[in-house]
């Protein structure tokens, strides 16, 4: 036969993505036990430009914009995994009950799931919040059940293509519980595709985020969001323009690091689509 | 075909039933009382005996909804808790807006799309291939209200090319004025939208050019182009109707809000102050313009993408895997 | 290893070698030589992943991906290896066709077949209108399918695997070319429609004085169609002879295993379906 089996090397995508996404947290973690300045001091100047000081400058009230950076940076990782992981928990509940249910109930949830996800997810998000008061608890709640949609689609399709398989169909024969039959041989088949369309997810839930705050129905003063942070830079950007342009930045590194980590897992996991890269 | 006309639209006046009444309930998911619970506590007590009567808020929630229904079927979509103003006349008005935002801005990105995703693809590995296919990668990640300030602080502020926001009042009584409003604010919707659709015209054409009936058609003799032009282009078209229809779904939320960026009187500025003020008529209004936009353009892809497959029409199941 | 190197070798392939490129450099294909005379028919046997088709890939230089090719193919003349396409293109359909293993994804999908067979009749021969229309229709009689409105105007998920592999047939003969190469093309389908389509290969393949390349896996099905057979085995030669002496006589262990086996199964099955012809006669 051939020479033997080269060792497989992660993709550069993936290695790409892990650094990102590791700047981002790594901000993040600082920012639970350091800040330059802390949120509510205004001792700067008035929309001073970068120093040594203020690595970002300052804003309108004198804060410091580095450090509203970085704790907006938590809270945009925070929601993006809570969102992703509400996605997924609600998500993967709604398509397997699909899966198993009988065919009127699971094509009626197949129509309707797909109907929800041609609307935008940030529309959807918007949605949730309206019936509730901004907050960062509805921010969350609203992102995670708008992307719950396409997770359950995705879910259900992957249920039904696993419980068509033959080995399937044995171990129900010989009695194998639901349960069972879910741990052993439903998610086992599905978790790498799922786990590469939740990275997707954490990406779309944090750009949500941020457009939820920059409309300002997402995460209120006086707490930090990227989102918030750009629009109240807006008004100043002519005469401030670090402000409106680096918490862009962080955004654009996250959502970039989410994505190119889900393409690389996707090759990771499966090589031969790694020729469609 | 015309079997599955029939069936389609019943389902698409199905769904519409349906996201009326998941439109209708809710804003009726608040404990207490509706009317009250959703004006803002500033207001009067003849607002919220307005809001009241407009939601006949002392009936059962089944009747409230048939009463909804049978007003919009009418044509009434009810009037602005806060402005009293008429909600169906307003929405109109913004759409003049908001429509033309969103349809050129659509055209041009598949247009950009079309070119630069093939290229990103049948050029791979060339510099600019891949810079394409880069380029659209990034662009996915970019917050579109984002590309919208370092727009118009680079050609509205510091080189005063454009204006920086506002729209005529005489709305397109002076074509000119409107269009040069809108230009910013289209670049900014076909940059995210743009890369977004190369990297479905990529994802297809990559898949038509490693595909075995291309192989077919070079081994018999055609050259690379002319085998796609003949036996590509319409296979690669396929996916990218199908999912043409979100996408520009997406692009009309783009639209919504950009209009924030550069204060259009559009959709987005009305839907986005009801929701911060409780307005729910406006809310409502809104919400079912937008529902029935997405519905019908879904719709359309549909149909659209079972005229050009016809593998397609061979199936007889329906909407659903 | 004795290449038949005369002067009516129609392709000569010498020391052919084929190598992934990239991360991992994996050598498919070492040390190729083989020769096929004009209207001769060889068989390429052998398992998967021994080389075999991507050796029948390589003569049209339609390799996938990015592959290094080293050593020579001559195809009536034209250098493959290392050509450029401006080169290959006017020799592929004139010199060398080719079918493939699964014609549901050979053949264009959004195209009535009709038009399909049409194509390479009007590149290679230049036909147009009525002369086109009728051509195509002789196409199909040719390869036994009727040329009826019905057929002509089908997609080709309209169609049996068997009636789509004599469309590729079809086109495949409408390049009139020197050498056609066969990928495997009974495996995808039924069992009983795979000798209807052997014979019918057989039968163009002799009434054109076609050259004919055979890949398969299937020793069983090699010897109704070939009169020579080259046996691959991890990307290299171990066996080659006519189909008989190879048969009857395996040199190389390996022969052997693939001989014997294909024995075993004729024994095993009641071979009403694949007719006379088999390993066992």
């Amino acid at each position: 036969m051939s020479t033997a089996r080269p060792r497989r090397r992660l993709p550069a995508t993936l290695v790409l993505g892990i650094v990102l996404l590791s700047l981002a947290a790594g901000l993040a973690l600082l920012s639970l036990v350091w800040l330059p300045f802390e949120l509510s001091d205004t001792s700067g100047g008035r929309l001073e430009g970068p120093s040594a000081r203020h690595l970002l400058g300052t804003d309108t009230f004198g804060r410091d914009l580095f450090s509203w950076t970085m704790v907006g940076t938590r809270i945009a990782l925070l929601i993006g995994a809570g969102a992703a992981t509400i996605a997924l928990v609600l998500g993967l509940a709604v398509g397997l009950l699909a899966a198993f249910a009988p065919g009127w109930l699971d094509d009626a949830t197949s129509s309707f799931l797909d109907v929800l996800i041609a609307f935008p997810t940030l529309l959807l998000a918007m949605l949730v919040v309206a019936v509730r008061s901004p907050s960062t608890t509805s921010a969350l709640l609203s992102i995670g059940i708008a992307s719950s949609a396409v997770v359950a689609r995705l879910s259900r399709i992957l249920a039904k293509r696993v419980l068509n398989e033959q080995f399937v169909t044995a171990a129900r024969t010989s009695g194998t519980s639901w349960p069972r039959i879910v741990l052993v041989h439903l998610l086992p088949n599905m978790w790498q595709t799922l786990v590469v369309n939740i990275a997707l997810l954490f990406g779309i839930a944090v750009i949500t985020e941020a457009g939820l705050s920059y409309l300002g129905l997402g995460v209120p003063p006086p707490n930090a969001s990227l989102g918030r942070l750009l629009q109240e830079a807006q008004a100043t950007v002519l005469s401030a323009p670090l402000g409106a342009i680096a918490p862009g930045v962080v955004i654009v590194v996250i959502v970039l690091g989410a994505n190119m980590l889900a393409d690389g897992l996707r090759a990771h996991f499966d090589p031969a689509l790694a020729r469609n890269r | 075909m015309g079997r599955y006309l029939a069936r389609r639209s019943f389902f698409l006046v199905l769904s519409l039933a349906v996201g009326m009444v998941v439109i209708f309930l809710l804003l009726r998911l608040l404990p207490g009382d509706p009317a009250n619970a959703l004006l803002s506590i500033h207001a009067t007590p003849e607002q919220i005996a307005a809001a009241r009567e407009q939601v006949n808020a002392d009936q059962p929630v089944a009747t409230q909804l048939a009463e909804w229904t049978s007003q919009v079927l009418r044509g009434d979509l009810g009037s602005s808790f806060i402005s009293g103003q008429e909600v169906l006349p307003d929405i109109a008005a913004r759409l003049g807006v908001t429509l033309p935002l969103t349809l050129i801005a659509f055209t041009i990105s598949v247009l950009l799309a079309a070119v630069l995703g093939f290229l990103a693809a049948y050029r791979a590995d060339t510099w600019y291939g891949t810079l394409f296919t880069g380029v659209a990668q990034v662009g996915i990640a970019v917050p579109v209200f984002w590309v919208g300030t370092i727009f118009v602080w680079i050609f509205a502020l510091r080189l005063g090319l454009l204006p920086s926001g506002g729209f005529p009042r005489g709305g397109w009584a002076d074509p000119a004025a409107a269009l040069r409003s809108l230009a910013l604010p289209v670049a900014t919707i076909v940059t995210v939208m743009t890369a977004s659709l190369t990297r479905y015209v990529r994802s297809a054409v990559l898949d038509v050019l490693g595909s075995d009936h291309l192989r077919t058609a070079r081994a018999l003799g055609a050259g690379p182009l002319d085998a796609f032009a003949r036996h590509g282009l319409r296979n690669a078209a396929v996916p990218v109707i199908a999912i043409m229809g979100v996408e520009l779904a997406s692009t009309l939320l783009g639209a919504v809000v950009i209009e924030s960026v550069f204060t259009l009187p559009g959709l987005g500025s009305m839907l986005t102050r009801a929701i911060a003020q409780h307005d729910y008529p406006v809310i409502q209004g809104v919400l079912l313009v937008t529902t029935i936009f997405v519905l019908l353009v879904g719709f359309l892809a549909d149909v659209t993408q079972r005229l050009v497959d016809p593998r397609l029409q061979a199936t007889i199941t329906g909407a659903h895997v | 290893m004795s290449a038949l190197v005369t002067a009516e070798a129609l392709v000569t392939v010498a020391d052919l070698g084929i190598a992934t490129r990239g991360d991992a450099v994996v050598q498919l294909v070492r040390g190729v030589s083989f020769a096929v005379a004009e209207g001769e028919r060889l068989g390429v046997v052998g398992e998967s992943g021994s080389g075999k088709t991507i050796t029948a890939l390589a003569i049209t230089g339609l390799l996938p991906g990015a592959m290094t090719v080293t050593g020579s193919i001559d195809l009536a003349g034209t250098q493959v290896v290392g050509a450029p396409e401006g080169r290959l293109r006017p020799v592929r359909g004139r010199d060398v066709a080719m079918v493939f293993q699964e014609p549901l994804t050979a053949l264009d999908p959004l195209m009535r077949v009709g038009r399909q067979v049409a194509e390479p009749l009007r590149r290679h021969r230049h036909l147009r209108g009525a002369a086109l229309d009728g051509a195509v229709r002789a196409a199909l009689e040719e390869v036994a399918l009727p040329s009826d409105e019905r057929i002509l105007r089908a997609f080709p998920h309209e169609l049996s695997g068997g009636q789509r592999q004599r469309i590729a047939l079809a086109m495949a003969l409408a390049c009139n070319p020197r050498l056609l190469i066969a990928d495997e093309p009974t495996t995808a389908l039924d069992v009983t429609v795979q000798a209807e389509i052997l014979d019918l290969v057989a039968r163009v393949v002799a009434e054109r004085r076609m050259a004919l390349l055979f890949v398969t896996h299937d020793i069983g099905v090699i010897v109704r169609v070939a009169t020579r057979l080259i046996v691959m085995r991890g990307g290299e030669i171990v066996e080659e002879g006519p189909a008989d002496e190879v048969i009857r006589h395996p040199r190389h262990p390996y022969t052997r295993t693939l001989v014997d086996g294909a024995r075993l199964l004729d024994r095993a099955l009641d071979r009403g379906h694949l007719g006379g012809g088999g390993i066992s006669s």
